[in-house]
């Protein structure tokens, strides 16, 4: 009962403030989404393979994680820490901005980078 | 007697009064209060695809868990826990190469039921556990309500309350997990992944064997490509449109309204934080500036950092991301009350024996509870109930 009084209280104070302020219209932005890049992703290095030439990292999306092997030729250009290097600079659990072209049956880095780790002082 | 400002309060005191009229708390599996027309109807066509049952011919599998997201999320509605327990697996090789995944061998989520394509092909009823998994996860399935909110609070909230090193030498020292791309995680019994969207778009996938616009590729039968013919419907298996409308129901689940508290549950709240509970278990979160209204700038009762801790080597399993294995998130405590298991592998049959279990970082909460009176005891139990 104590619910419907006050709804009818809502809908009288209502029907003075619409006469008052005449309400515009209103639209929220829809919700957003978090995109994910194409030819180009940060991921966390797995396995170096200096001889083959080849960088195997860990990406995914949730719990689906996916394992990419990235080529790299001579053309491609390695930073570590922001300094030019070499593919055998980069090691395991590495977490790299690589840029990259889709072959037919390769994925060729163009750009790879290292990124600042998490600082978080941590003691393990 | 005229009164000039009457019509400057009256939206003030309609917007008072709908609310006092309209605001009921919410039941499980209801949306969040102060939705907009559009939003509700996401979220109830997103319920639509939530409870959508796919079948080999529909794209599930060949590999999957579940045949729809509501199949597990179910109790005691949409959305809710479920009596459901999937597997997970990892290598741990401390010192070396850290925490592997296993994603060349199927994991780190080992599907536990195949299509009859599958099964013909390979003569296998489920996906077989890596050899060289050093660890095997148990995980329940937790309800989804209020995941919106935790999505909504912003990273640095949930940095600042990490203390890796436990400089305030009150023996917790939660960090955080990372996803990666080095992006703070979240969401997850290991807290490793960062959203609520990605985690809805890789279940699609590794729950159920749905591929999405996120994830145009199955899953793999122990890091070994699919047979051919296996998988007969082209990727992806589910549009843009249904991944977004599973998402909106997802993200805009209302956190069941705690009950009203008794005077023992009161006490029972001051002993919550007394005793340290609260130290991980944070009773309360605030979100940030969102494009939803309903989610921004919200007051949660999460009762979680969302950060790891080690809970001792009890419960440890597998570990994930920069997670060990005796590390996991911090459990949120909102809906307790509608749990029948507790913990992340839904060992514990009660609240108490649960708290029992608590060990590394917790083993001082622990003790504590313990050494409380009956009374007190039963006042922290009566107070988590109402959750």
């Amino acid at each position: 009962m104590g619910r419907f009084i006050y709804l009818v209280l809502a809908l009288l104070a209502l029907d003075v403030a619409t006469r008052a302020f005449p309400s515009p219209g209103q639209s929220e932005p829809k919700d957003h989404g978090k995109g994910f890049e194409a030819a180009g992703l940060t991921a966390t290095v797995r396995a170096v393979d200096a001889k083959a030439g080849t960088l195997d990292v860990i990406t995914g999306v949730g719990l689906a994680l996916r394992m990419m092997r990235i080529w790299v030729d001579p053309a491609s250009q390695i930073k570590v820490k922001g300094a030019a290097a070499q593919l055998a600079d980069l090691k395991p659990g590495d977490i790299v901005r690589i840029g990259y072209r889709k072959t037919a049956d390769r994925n060729i880095a163009e750009m790879i980078e290292t990124l600042p780790q998490d600082k978080t002082g941590s003691k393990r | 007697m005229r009164f000039p400002a009457a019509p400057a309060a009256a939206p003030v005191l309609a917007g008072f009064l709908f609310t006092m009229a309209c605001a009921e708390p919410p039941k499980p599996g209801d949306p969040l209060n102060g939705l907009t027309r559009e939003q509700r109807d996401q979220f109830k066509r997103g319920r639509v695809e939530f409870e959508r049952v796919f079948t080999p011919e529909t794209g599930l599998g060949p590999l999957f868990n579940a045949n729809a997201c509501a199949e597990c999320h179910e109790d005691p509605v949409a959305g809710g826990a479920g009596d459901e327990v999937e597997v997970h697996a990892t290598a741990f090789l401390p010192g070396t190469a850290g925490c592997d995944p296993l994603v060349q061998k199927g994991g780190p989520v080992i599907q536990q039921a195949v299509t009859p394509a599958l099964k013909a092909a390979l003569n296998i009823d489920k996906e077989p556990l890596p050899t060289e998994a050093t660890g095997k996860a148990m995980r329940t399935t937790p309800d989804l309500f209020g995941f919106g909110l935790l999505d909504a609070v912003p990273d640095a909230t949930i940095l600042a309350m990490a203390d890796p090193d436990d400089r305030d030498g009150n023996g917790i020292s939660g960090r955080p997990n990372r996803f990666f791309d080095g992006r703070l995680g979240r969401f997850g019994r290991k807290a490793l992944v960062p959203s609520l969207r990605e985690f809805n778009a890789g279940a699609f996938v590794v729950e159920q064997g749905i591929t999405n616009p996120a994830v145009l590729a199955e899953e793999t039968v122990g890091g070994k490509p699919l047979p051919q013919g296996v998988d007969p419907v082209p990727e992806p298996e589910i549009s843009q449109e249904a991944i977004d409308l599973t998402d909106a129901f997802v993200r805009f689940l209302a956190p069941p309204a705690p009950q009203k508290l008794t005077k023992d549950a009161k006490r029972g709240r001051e002993i919550f934080s007394r005793i340290g509970c609260g130290d991980c278990h944070v009773p309360k979160l605030r979100t940030g500036d969102h494009p939803v209204k309903a989610l921004k700038n919200k007051e949660v009762a999460a009762f979680t950092d969302l950060l790891l801790h080690d809970m001792g080597p009890e419960l440890a399993d597998i570990c994930l991301g920069l997670a060990t294995p005796s590390e996991f998130r911090t459990e949120p405590l909102m809906g307790l009350r509608l749990s029948q298991r507790f913990l992340h592998d839904g060992r514990a049959g009660s609240i108490e024996e649960a708290i029992g279990l608590h060990g590394g970082e917790a083993t001082a909460a622990r003790e504590k509870f313990s050494a409380l009176s009956d009374g007190d005891r039963k006042a922290l139990l009566e107070f988590l109930r109402r959750q």
